[in-house]
Parts: structure tokens; sequence; C-alpha cells
């Protein structure tokens, strides 16, 4: 059974449907990616899973156990771990206080030991997020604050994590290393990971499978080997000729 | 006269800190504060009036204010910003319009006199000096409450809301919830004090609860630096001072209401051009633009 699995999920914005019956899987330990244009449904199909948005029909399952429709917290505290587009840290908020409020969600009686191991975890993996632990999250650079979001994530010892475009932004060098630290949770702690990616050549240069999206409905899905070969995406999404 | 402004200071501060619980830490700009002032005057001036101890009446006062805040809450909790402010303007004018109309209980625009000035084991609290201390021994139990508050996990949850409640809703936190407790919070203290403030005067009408006030609170709270319990108290002290002090100056009352309107604006002005975020305020005052951008990180 797969961790994650959407089925002919509509969503709605307002009365535009944004998805149509998209359907996928995320099996426990991959990384997926999700590719597409502008407009086409990427971040509203991640804001479906974490409960930001409801979808209208279909189903959404973690692990089995339906989730559509349940409030975001709610879903949150099911080990869903969304890093939105656009990083959206709390500015006036220190590094550590923005870490602190993504632990525990969970369950109160395992919190100082999680939270100090999951600490350790971040700052050993950001050491920059370390050093300026006691910074605003306003005064950091871009790539420290997407590095501080996806650790604030990572704190509530997520089974999944969605990432929304890390690298929107970005300088070349730190787009590199934010995908670095994407394999190594990957790698070392096993982490699922579904993520949304513009930049196609670089999600799909570390991700096992992906699918692609085209105004709302899932027009493509395979490995990222077959993807990188498809003479469309080649054209469309990787810029070849 | 100075016993008098001290505990005016000591109503208004608690008034301001409830205040900044909700504007300044969670961020929801609410124009109805009077409101609640008002609930726990009423209930506690009714309640001793009605022969129960006064200070009973005060602690139903807050929870009759809490109740209010848990209404306002629960109706607004999925409304944002000037919407929100709109919902707790509504219910200020409709809980002015039930104490001026609901006459059988409240005689209306006539007011309720002969409201009981407390005692404390057995001994009455007659004179201004005893209830000035009284009124700052609530405002530091509120102040206290208010601090431990913000520098608790929850506070930080109000401060994240404040920033951005779509990102603190995708990390496990009930944002709802949490928004009905702090207005809930907020309201619970300006009932006690509106409890407070109806036995120090011994009499209150529904002109004492009206929108001007709501602003007048809001003012306190701004001026003083949202975001800042301390801060919210210094407002107090100062725009207190300015509002009432003047009468005691002698000035014939045409002099002294221009005079105090003047120093007034031009305390604001002032404050404004020079110190935009409040005296002492972790935050500006938020513009559309402001939280608009705040959305969307820094580039690189």
């Amino acid at each position: 059974m797969a961790l994650l699995e959407l089925e002919n999920v509509d969503a709605f914005y307002g009365r535009v449907q944004a998805l149509h019956g998209v359907s996928m899987k995320v099996e426990e330990g991959e990384i997926v990616a999700l590719l597409g244009s502008n407009g086409a449904g990427k971040s509203t199909t991640l804001k479906t899973i974490s409960g930001l948005l409801r979808p209208q029909r279909g189903s959404v399952t973690l692990g089995g156990k339906s989730i559509g429709g349940l409030p975001a917290h709610a879903v949150a505290r099911l080990g869903v771990g969304h890093v939105p587009e656009g990083r959206r840290i709390f500015k006036s908020l220190t590094v550590l206080e923005n870490l602190k409020m993504g632990a525990y969600p969970c369950s109160p009686a395992q919190r100082a030991s999680a939270f100090k191991e999951n600490l350790d975890y971040v700052f050993d993996l950001f050491p920059r997020l370390k050093e300026r632990r006691n910074q605003r999250g306003g005064t950091l650079s871009g790539g420290e604050q997407q590095m501080l979001a996806i650790g604030r994530a990572l704190m509530m010892n997520p089974r999944i994590l969605l990432l929304d475009e890390p690298s929107m932004g970005l300088a070349p060098l730190l787009v590199d290393q934010i995908l670095d630290c994407i394999v190594e949770l990957n790698q070392k702690k096993g982490l699922t990971i579904l993520l949304v990616e513009q930049n196609a050549n670089q999600a799909l240069r570390i991700a096992s499978r992906g699918y692609i999206l085209q105004v709302g409905s899932i027009v493509l899905e395979g490995t990222a080997h077959e993807l990188r070969s498809d003479e469309n995406v080649r054209k469309t999404y990787l810029g070849e000729e | 006269m100075i016993y008098h402004l001290v505990t005016l200071i000591g109503i208004y501060g608690m008034l301001a800190v409830g205040l900044n619980l909700v504007v300044g830490y969670t961020g929801l700009f609410s124009l109805g504060h009077a409101a609640f002032f008002g609930l726990g005057a009423y209930t506690s001036a009714l309640l001793s009036l009605a022969g129960a101890p006064v200070f009973t009446g005060m602690l139903a006062g807050g929870i009759i204010g809490a109740l209010g805040g848990w209404l306002v809450g629960y109706s607004t909790v999925n409304l944002r910003g000037d919407y929100f402010c709109l919902g707790t303007l509504a219910f200020g004018e409709i809980t002015r319009a039930v104490f001026t109309n609901w006459i059988g209980l409240t005689r209306g625009p006539m007011g309720l006199p002969g409201i009981p000035r407390p005692s404390l084991f057995g001994v009455p609290i007659k004179s201004v000096e005893q209830y000035m201390v009284l009124a700052l021994i609530f405002l530091a139990l509120s102040l206290a409450f208010a601090e431990r508050l913000v520098k608790s996990p929850f506070g930080r949850m109000l401060r994240s809301i404040r920033e951005d409640d779509v990102a603190a809703a995708s990390l496990g936190k009930n944002v709802g919830r949490t928004k009905i407790v702090a207005v809930m919070a907020g309201s619970f203290m300006a009932g006690v004090a509106g409890g407070l403030y109806a036995h120090y005067i011994t009499y209150i009408d529904p002109m004492g609860f009206t929108l001007n006030q709501s602003i007048f609170i809001l003012v306190l709270v701004v001026f003083g630096g949202l975001g800042n319990n301390y801060g919210s108290i210094m407002g107090a002290v100062i725009l207190v001072v300015v509002r009432e002090g003047l009468r005691f100056l002698g000035l014939p009352s045409s002099v002294s209401a221009a005079l105090q309107q003047a120093i007034y604006s031009v305390l604001l002005i002032g404050l404004m051009l020079v110190r935009p975020r409040g005296l002492l305020g972790e935050v500006k005052y938020m513009t559309r633009g402001d939280s608009s951008r705040s959305l969307e990180g820094g580039g690189e």
C-alpha cells in the first residue's frame, strides 16, 4: 500500500475547477517529482493533500487512512509536513522560535526528548540555522529562509514532506545545496518526499518517479528516466531541442 | 486628584493589556473592546445591586465578558483582517444598543446609579486612595497573567498566527481555536475591568461603552506599541493623563475640552511620525502592503 494516494481528486477555487481527477501515489521512501508549468495545479495538489484546500471529489489517503477534507492542522498532526511555496516563515520570530513552532504537534508524551533530537538533527543538516538561531527569521537570506522552512517542517517528524518549489528565487549554487539536503534527508533518514518544481531538470535528477500536470490533470507519469527520455517532456519542460 | 487618575490608569491599563493580546499579539484588529468592558460593568453592577458580593460580581463580569468574547471569536473565526474588524464593530454596536434599549434590565439611557463600593474582609473600600490600590493590584495581576501567557508556547502560537496563519495551520496548530482563546482572554480582562469601573464610578450608562471608547482603547495599544504589554500600560498612562488630567487645571470647560483634543491629536501625529511602531512596539501597525509582503519570502 502506498504511503500517500490520491484518487480522482477534483478541487476548486470558488467555482473555478483547479484539479480534474488527479490520481497519484507516493510509496514509502520515495522522492516523487510533480512537474508542470505555471498554473498547472502543482501547488493546488499539495494544498489539497495538506488540507489547506478541501477536495470536492475523490479520495486522499495517508497510510490507508482517509485525510481528504480534514482541516490542515489535523492533517499536519498525522504526519504531513508541508513546506509551502514562498517559504512563509514567521519573520518576527527568531529562528529557534520558528523551529519550535514546527515542534510537537503530535503526542505531548514524547515531547522533550523528541524535540532535542529533532533540533539537533535540523542544526546538523543546516549548520547556518544553528549559527543564526537567535536572529529574527525575516533577517535571513532567501536560501537560509528556505532551510528554515524545511527545518521547521522536519521538527514535527513528518511521515512525508511536501516541498513546494524549494528552489524558487535562489541562486544556482544554493539550489544545488538545497537539493543535496533533500537527497540526504531521503537517503539517511528514509524520509518520503513529494517535490513540486518548475525546474524539471533538477527535480528529475533527484527523484525516482515523476508526474506531469497540465491544466489540472495528470498527463504523464513514469520513472525519472522515462520522463527524461520522453520527447515531449524534453521539449516542453527540459528546454531541449 | 492624582489618586483618581491612577485608578483610571489601572482600569484602562487592564483594558489595553487585554486588547493587546488580541490586536498586538494575535494580529486581530478589534474595534469592539468596549463591548466586553460594558458587559462586565453591567453584569457586576446588576449582580451587586441585587445583593451579590462585589468581587463575585466582578468575577461574573469577567466571565460574561469572556462569553461575549467566545461569541465574537466563534462567529468571526473564519474572517480575516478588515472583516474581523467589522465583525467586532458590529458586536460593539449591538451590545450598546442592548444596553440602551433593554430598559427593564439596564434602565437604558437613565443608567444605573448607586452601584455599591466593594469591601474587603468586611472593611469597606471607601476612599479613592484605597480604590487606587485595588485597581493597581488588578492591573498588576493582569500584567502578570498577560506576560506569562505571551512568553509561553501559547504566546508563540499567537505571534505565529499574526505573522502567517496558513503556515501555522500547516504546522499542526489549531488556528481557529487559538484565536478564540486569545479573544476570550482579552475580553475576560475587559469584563473584570468593567466591574472595577462600575464600582468605582458607582454609576454607569451606555455612553461609557460606545465605539469611541473602543477606539480610545485601541489607540492606547497602538500608541504604546503593538505586542508589548508594558507599552500598553504606558499608552494608558500618557493618554489617560491627557484626557482626564486637564480637567483639574481649573480651566473653563470650553477651553480645556478643545485643548485636550489638540494635545491628543498632536501626540498621536507626533508618535506616528517619530515612532510608527508605537512607544515600545514589536511590530509595525500593519498596512495592506506590509501584510501581503510578509506572505512572500525575501528574495536572494
